[in-house]
């Protein structure tokens, strides 16, 4: 699984940018800025919040970086710190009892505003709608899953959970998708 | 990922189709870089960003972590923050404190001697601390709430660079652990919720 996080950065230039170096730190910023906006996007379906926390994560980022040994890649490292900060967010908006019970927004979520295309920009922007339609924590669970390919333990980990809490998440999620997408992604028939 | 896999059967490729449509999707572009506001934040240092209170939850996590890894110390060759700490109020300061920590970790550093496995344990607990010192600040709003999360970074940042410079195999310094000797006032009165 290749999470878009996945970019190497060479050595030289995250010890320019541990020394401060601005057009170093510049170079680490536009590599990641996509990644950690996408996430943080994903994951609060604000675009709004997901500015800040991409400033956040890069704040956090460059303070921390001196303490950064390099033993693992530093892509892995920073997509801790997106993750970490993006579900602190969360918790932070206080979102998570909206989130959970937020079944009621499929009873208003439609497609109907797109047309069932199945193919090309259109489905993607199906898709994207789709998700949003989704409460906040059950689409965090799903994107770190299936997309950033974080495990149940690792995911209940960071929402301070159970992992049948991220199981029963990802389940509702798949579920909730599958209603909405249904034209677009059809069930294999079995012979 | 297979042992994740929730259901079986043509469910599972509906899952691994609805998977790879959403890895398929474009990433998004930020309608604004905040590269400049993390620049003027960095060089105001240690002037903190962001909206929310400390979020004590991380911290509890970080200092039950560090708690775990107690081994037998030698007290004679304990790291023991300076007294001083406590006595620097003000976050330009302690933000000239933690630069100085830092070049004097890089420094060590440099001077790079392997560690034995519970220096590197050890020094993984700091930096993981570390980490979550630096989440918290970046959302730190208030010269009350970062003072106490600052003084904690320094302790951290000249723990890690004690260790760097002690002798490999040393296990020297964990009974002064900097966790266990944190700022009180960084305790959280806003415990996480999730």
């Amino acid at each position: 699984m290749n999470s878009s996080f996945a970019i190497d950065v060479p050595a030289a230039l995250l010890d320019r940018a541990r020394r401060g170096e601005a057009a170093a730190q510049e170079q680490i910023y536009r590599r990641f800025e996509r990644p950690v906006y996408t996430l943080a996007l994903r994951l609060l379906g604000n675009p709004d919040a997901a500015l800040d926390v991409l400033q956040d994560v890069f704040l956090a980022v460059f303070r921390g970086l001196p303490g950064f040994r390099g033993d693992s890649p530093f892509w892995g490292w920073l997509r801790q710190i997106a993750v970490r900060t993006a579900i602190a967010a969360l918790r932070d908006r206080r979102e998570r009892e909206a989130a959970v019970e937020g079944e009621g927004l499929l009873a208003d979520a439609s497609l109907d505003v797109l047309p069932a295309t199945a193919h090309g920009l259109l489905q993607s922007l199906a898709l994207e709608q789709a998700l949003q339609t989704l409460p906040a924590i059950t689409r965090s669970v799903l994107w770190l899953q299936l997309v950033e390919g974080y495990t149940h333990v690792e995911i209940a980990t960071h929402f301070g959970q159970s992992p049948s809490f991220s199981k029963s998440q990802l389940a509702r999620g798949l579920k909730q998708l599958r209603a909405l997408l249904a034209p677009e992604v059809p069930c294999p028939t079995t012979a | 990922m297979s042992d994740n896999r929730l259901i079986t059967g043509a469910d599972a490729s509906d899952e691994d189709r609805i998977a790879e449509a959403l890895r398929a999707l474009p990433l998004a572009i930020p309608p604004a870089s905040r590269f400049a506001a993390v620049r003027a934040a960095l060089a105001q240092d240690p002037t903190p960003v962001g909206r929310a209170p400390v979020d004590a939850w991380w911290m509890a996590l970080a200092a039950g972590i560090v708690a775990l890894v107690v081994w037998q110390a030698d007290p004679t060759n304990a790291l023991h923050a300076p007294a001083e700490l406590g006595e620097l109020a003000s976050v330009e300061q302690l933000g000239n404190r933690s630069r100085a920590a830092e070049q004097r970790l890089a420094e060590a550093r440099r001077a790079s001697r392997p560690l034995g496995a519970d220096q590197a344990l050890l020094e993984r607990e700091l930096e993981g601390a570390l980490e979550l010192i630096d989440l918290q600040l970046a959302r730190a709003s208030a010269p009350a709430d970062a003072v106490p999360l600052w003084r904690n970074r320094v302790r951290l940042l000249e723990s890690l660079a004690e260790l760097a410079e002690a002798p490999s195999g040393s296990a020297a310094f964990v009974t002064a652990s900097p966790i266990a000797a944190q700022d009180p006032e960084a305790s959280p009165d806003n415990p996480g919720e999730i």
